[in-house]
């Protein structure tokens, strides 16, 4: 199940499997709870590669690094993160089974990963961490920081706007909180009494040029909150799926169209209403 | 397998019958990996495993790597100890002919040798047996009750050598010791025994003709077993037993019915007291059978035993008959009769003269009940036990008071409490070593024992004590004081204030040698108060130091520092508490989650440095070449010795700032001026380089630009493909083809990219000034120059003008160069023009990019500055490839010292090996 997000790069969860489109649009990686990586080829429709050294359920998968030709970062490297507490970076430009390099600070499973993009000058891997900690590798500096949210994190969204500087972080404590990157500090909390995530992963995202934050509750609602304020849109967002939101992802190039995937086993596509 | 499951089908077809069972495979079976070769990710046991450090380098090597290999049980040592055994030549003495002899345990394993062990267990066992049995055939003892009879007859288990000497001189378990005598000896003997015990005399003693034939072994002499007397019960009292109940069985045996033979009735029933019914001769056969050398009727008191030692033990009691009807009608009445009288234990032991047994009981021993324990009382035991102890806090100071003395007392000796006392020294006295010691170095010794002198002997102890009346130290839990006496330790500027407080914390830690904490001299109480409590507040505020600690080493879910550690000792709960600890435990239930000092913090929304960590972290080399940056670490580890002294080097202005955050600086610069929009690029590299270089092709940042990720890496090659030179292009066409092969194949996405580039040539660019900067790069205009990099040091270094024209100028070079570094093509710039050209045109064949250079020769104003740097391009080409050779297979994507120059993102260490080229070229320029 996989929707084209334009010419960006796109990610959809869809029931327990992860998928992470590679930026050249050739090929999309998937993981899932088979401890597999498993690279597709778009126009076959075969798997290419199958990255194997996950010793538990593969959580999330993206794309990073140099190379690949897109704007927003490369193809260079896969990563993957996985319920064995380990992200391991994949060589996209070689064929050797062993990852490039494997990150074991997390103390529990990773949930998450954001890849700032490249363009931005950022060669960093952002993972988020159900020992409640974002840390982000730096591999310019080589320095690893972790910033203790305290709530396991569900989701590490970096700004597309101003990666370096903001991450949005999404945790089970029903709590979406943006972070400053530069210091660790608080920017915003995004938060409401009715907006329930304590249990299963939500991704989180940013709506178009970063004006909102978007993430579903366990209800199968979808919550937005104004950024400047960090005030919901509504306060009774209406039930778009039957059960938990799973993910949520803005297009990166189009203000007016966004998908939701749900534990209900469907994917939506939202596009907004023209009216005149 | 196959085989038989195809039979079975066949079967099947052959019966006709339907195919109830599925051969079905649900789902498609991932194929093997591991066909080829050995997967390297498959899952290796830890034993297997390998110690790596943060490089990925095997930690432990030969000896150290563990397991049996290394060393004696993982030490250097050997199983000899530390100096392994000299050679020794077995040539002469071969093993077994010489040495020690082989037995046959050594060809024993393991479960022989249990057997072996077992076995002789077993013999013990026999022995011990056969000892405990035979042992109870002189019964004749007069131990009365069945505990002492069963400690006569438990002896040790093993027999002693006396015992063994006697066994092999034909001495016998159960039989006297002495020569053998005759039957009607023995039965004398008998009597003799029995006549000391009951008081009989020794009757005539009939024997039998068989009985006269044979010798006998002596009759063995009772083992006397004394039972020791624990209680202060008087003579005869049995324990759990009260006088009644004695004085009830008394009355109960009395009244037995003295039956003279008991017919009908069974062994066990019947009394033994009133029946003898193996006194007749019909049952003699069957003793003769159970012990050889008693034949005659008394061995009764063998058979007996096995099934009711009970009653063999009346028996005994009541002792045997000489002869069978004798024994009866003599012994009997005269028992009951002397029971009546009074004058008879029991026991069967006569009264002492002049006594008489009270026929009327005394009551049973009564117990009370224990006196009622008031209500709300508790125990305190700590109240007696320790006084000056900490965690009874009401007690510290008052009992305290008479223990400083006496313990002050303690510490003094003989000779000094004589001179508090004023008594005249012995004179014999032993001289201590200070007496013979000359005036001036005791006044020497003592200056240097100063403060130790004055509160040696004095009789400043009782002052002290009356100072401390109204003293309240207060209280600190011996974790904290220990911990706060560890960490930081105030009042640093007054050192005497120092030393008490450290008293002070010695005296509350738990255990401590000196309860009683200096105290500020001289002073009133209210004050030495103020002081101690201020000693508290600051021991608990600089305890934290275990905060720090605590930071450093978490474990996954909490801090060591917060675990409740466990008091030493008996754990009296405090009463006056009892009710707190009870709540604060159910709470410490309920709760049961631990934060780190962290997560706390995250948990207040304290987010930033309290919540932050920073690490150093290796990224894999492989790794920074994917990402098209710089290794962080390219020589080793942070922290290395090397690392800083590189790091010193490359940042003269230095601080903590290292090398790289000058360069994130710079990207940071760079995005404001470069990264906005495509158009601002564009205007941006046209207005100040007056260099066209628009075009899909330029990157869009210098992150980009000749770096591994590039695109144009390979690409730019092919933007040469189509120079306008067509002479060129003939001769090297087919190297082209080759090349744009090879790009294909490597980056098939971006090959379609490099057609557009070929506007993007700068080679109208003058050789300007402002470009002459530029060439050093930015790191090195760091090292080189101060002057020329003005650093802001403060927060994010950059420099504005000269990294501008750097940019752009690094621009354009990479559009024209490619790859090829800036370091080569500055350090050949003095060989003239046309010899460039020339080496150029050698070189193509062999260089691709080489064409790329040859590009600009087209321009006759430019063609020294171009033919320069297209030689330099081959050179660097040429160097690339032999560099390359041993390099990984996607080194030709990834030229990383080239590409360091030209991009941004450059680490100085890239940048300082470079650094005397491109000052060579700087000069020439």
């Amino acid at each position: 199940m996989y929707v084209d997000c334009g010419g960006g790069r796109g990610v959809i969860a869809s029931g327990s499997r992860v998928w992470a489109k590679a930026p050249d649009n050739a090929s999309f990686a998937s993981c899932g709870g088979d401890k597999a990586v498993l690279l597709w080829d778009v126009a076959s429709g075969t798997v290419i590669r199958r990255l194997q050294g996950h010793f538990g359920k593969v959580n999330v998968v993206k794309y990073a690094g140099g190379g690949g030709g897109a704007k927003d970062g490369g193809g260079n490297v896969l990563v993957s993160g996985s319920f064995d507490s380990k992200v391991m970076i994949w060589d996209m430009r070689a064929q050797g089974r062993l990852p490039i390099q494997t990150l074991q600070e997390a103390r529990d499973s990773i949930t998450s990963i954001a890849i700032p993009p490249a363009s931005a000058g950022c060669a960093e891997i952002i993972t988020g961490c159900v020992d409640g900690v974002v840390r982000s590798y730096d591999v310019r500096m080589g320095k690893v920081v972790g910033d203790t949210i305290g709530a396991p994190v569900t989701s590490v969204v970096a700004s597309p706007t101003a990666p370096k500087e903001t991450l949005l972080v999404g945790s089970l404590d029903s709590t979406v909180r943006l972070m400053d990157r530069t210091n660790g500090q608080m920017l915003a909390t995004f938060k409401d009494p009715r907006f329930v995530n304590t249990s299963y992963r939500s991704q989180v995202a940013f709506g178009y040029g970063e004006d909102l934050v978007l993430a579903g509750d366990e209800e199968g609602r979808l919550w937005s909150w104004r950024v400047i304020d960090s005030t919901p849109l509504t306060s009774d967002p209406p039930k778009i799926h039957g059960k938990v939101i799973t993910w949520v992802e803005h297009h990166p190039l189009h203000g007016d169209e966004m998908l939701t995937a749900s534990a209900d086993g469907t994917v939506k596509v939202w596009g907004r209403k023209k009216v005149d | 397998m196959t085989s038989r499951l195809r039979k079975k089908l066949q079967d099947l077809d052959d019966a006709g019958s339907n195919l109830n069972e599925s051969f079905c495979l649900i789902g498609t079976p991932l194929p093997s990996l591991a066909d080829a070769k050995r997967d390297q990710n498959e899952f290796v046991p830890v034993w297997k495993q390998e110690v790596r450090d943060e490089e990925g380098r095997r930690r432990f090597h030969g000896a150290f790597t563990g397991g049996f290999s290394a060393g004696y049980y993982n030490s250097v040592g050997s199983k000899e100890g530390w100096a392994p055994s000299a050679f020794k030549s077995s040539r002469q003495n071969r093993a077994g002919t010489s040495g020690r002899q082989q037995t046959a345990e050594d060809f024993m394993d393991e479960e022989d040798l249990a057997d072996l062990r077992d076995s002789r267990k077993l013999e013990n066992t026999d022995t011990f047996k056969s000892d405990g049995f035979t042992s109870t055939a002189d019964e004749l003892g007069r131990s009365e009750s069945i505990g002492s009879a069963l400690t006569s007859l438990i002896q040790p288990a093993s027999s002693s050598v006396g015992q063994k000497l006697l066994m092999k001189m034909g001495w016998r378990p159960g039989q006297g010791i002495g020569p053998r005598v005759s039957a009607r000896k023995r039965k004398i003997q008998e009597a003799k025994i029995l006549g000391r015990r009951t008081g009989r005399r020794v009757a005539d003693v009939a024997v039998d003709e068989e009985e006269e034939k044979h010798l006998f072994a002596p009759r063995d002499a009772k083992l006397m077993v004394f039972e020791q007397k624990g209680g202060k019960e008087g003579l005869g009292f049995v324990k759990g037993q009260g006088m009644r109940s004695i004085a009830d069985r008394n009355s109960a045996q009395t009244e037995k019915p003295s039956l003279s033979a008991g017919f009908g009735l069974g062994i066990d029933e019947a009394d033994e007291d009133d029946m003898d019914i193996y006194n007749s001769d019909s049952i003699q056969p069957r003793h003769e059978s159970r012990m050889a050398y008693d034949l005659a009727d008394h061995d009764d008191d063998i058979v007996l035993l096995g099934p009711g030692s009970v009653g063999a033990d009346r028996t005994q009691r009541r002792g045997p008959r000489p002869s069978a009807d004798d024994g009866r009608t003599f012994k009997k009445p005269r028992q009951a009769e002397e029971r009546r009288d009074g004058n008879v234990w029991n026991d069967g032991k006569p009264v002492l003269p002049g006594f008489m047994i009270d026929p009327k009981a005394t009551t049973q021993d009564k117990w009370f009940d224990f006196p009622p324990i008031p209500e709300g009382w508790r125990p305190r035991p700590t109240r007696v036990w320790h006084r000056g102890s900490k965690w009874d806090q009401k007690e510290v100071v008052q009992p305290s008071v008479p223990n400083l003395s006496a313990e002050k007392r303690s510490q003094l000796t003989a000779d000094q409490r004589g001179d508090i006392l004023g008594e005249e020294q012995l004179k014999s006295a032993q001289k201590s070593i200070f007496d013979y010691m000359s005036a001036k170095s005791k006044e020497r010794l003592a200056q240097a024992t100063n403060t130790h002198q004055s509160t040696g002997v004095s009789l400043t102890v009782d002052e002290e004590e009356t100072d401390r009346q109204g003293v309240v130290v207060p209280p600190l839990s011996p974790r904290t004081a220990s911990a706060a006496l560890k960490g930081f330790v105030p009042f640093a500027d007054d050192p005497a204030k120092q030393e008490r407080y450290k008293s002070y914390l010695v005296s509350q830690t738990l255990n401590t040698g000196d309860p009683n904490p200096r105290l500020l001299p001289g002073r009133p109480v209210n004050e030495i108060n103020k002081e101690l409590s201020d000693f508290s507040k600051s021991a608990s505020m600089f305890k934290p130091m275990s905060f720090a600690m605590a930071n450093r080493f978490t474990s996954s879910t909490m801090s060591a520092a917060d675990l409740v550690q466990p008091k030493p000792g008996l754990h009296i709960p405090d009463p006056d508490k009892l009710d707190e600890w009870r709540d604060t435990s159910k709470t410490e239930s309920e709760v049961k989650e631990v934060l780190t000092p962290r997560q706390e913090a995250a948990r207040a929304g304290m987010y930033g440095k309290m919540t932050r960590t920073e690490d150093n972290w290796v990224p894999n080399k492989l790794l920074c070449k994917r990402f098209g940056v710089a290794d962080p670490y390219p020589d080793g580890l942070p922290g290395t010795t090397a690392t800083a002294k590189r790091d010193d080097q490359a940042m003269p202005t230095g601080g903590t700032l290292g090398t790289r955050p000058l360069l994130t600086a710079d990207l940071a610069w760079q995005d404001k001026f470069t990264n906005v929009s495509l158009p601002a690029t564009e205007e941006a590299s046209s207005t100040t380089a007056g260099v066209a270089a628009s075009g899909p092709r330029q990157p869009k940042t210098l992150a980009e630009v000749g770096l591994a990720d590039d695109v144009n890496q390979g690409r730019e090659t092919l933007t040469y493909k189509k120079p306008e030179i067509d002479i060129f292009k003939a001769i090297f066409a087919d190297d082209d083809d080759n090349e744009d092969e090879d790009d294909e194949e490597e980056d098939g996405s971006n090959a379609d990219r490099g057609n557009g580039n070929a506007p993007a040539e700068p080679v109208g660019r003058p050789p300007s000034k402002l470009h002459q900067p530029s060439l050093a790069l930015p790191a090195a205009d760091s090292l080189t120059s101060l002057a020329d990099s003005p650093i802001d040091s403060s927060s994010a270094p950059y420099r504005p003008v000269f990294a501008l024209s750097t940019t752009t100028k690094r621009d354009g070079d990479d559009v024209e160069n490619g790859s090829s570094g800036a370091r080569d093509k500055s350090r050949d710039a003095e060989s003239g023009k046309s010899k460039k050209v020339k080496r150029s045109k050698k070189d193509k064949k062999a260089n691709k990019i080489l064409m790329s250079f040859d590009v600009g020769e087209d321009d006759g104003e430019e063609e020294e500055d171009a033919g320069k740097r297209s030689g330099d391009g081959k050179k660097s080409k040429k160097e690339k490839k032999l560099r390359e050779e041993d390099a990984e297979e996607d080194d030709m994507w990834v030229e990383k010292k080239v590409a360091i120059p030209s991009s941004s993102a450059a680490t100085t260490t890239a940048a300082t090996t470079t650094t005397s080229k491109r000052k060579r070229a700087e000069d020439f320029l």
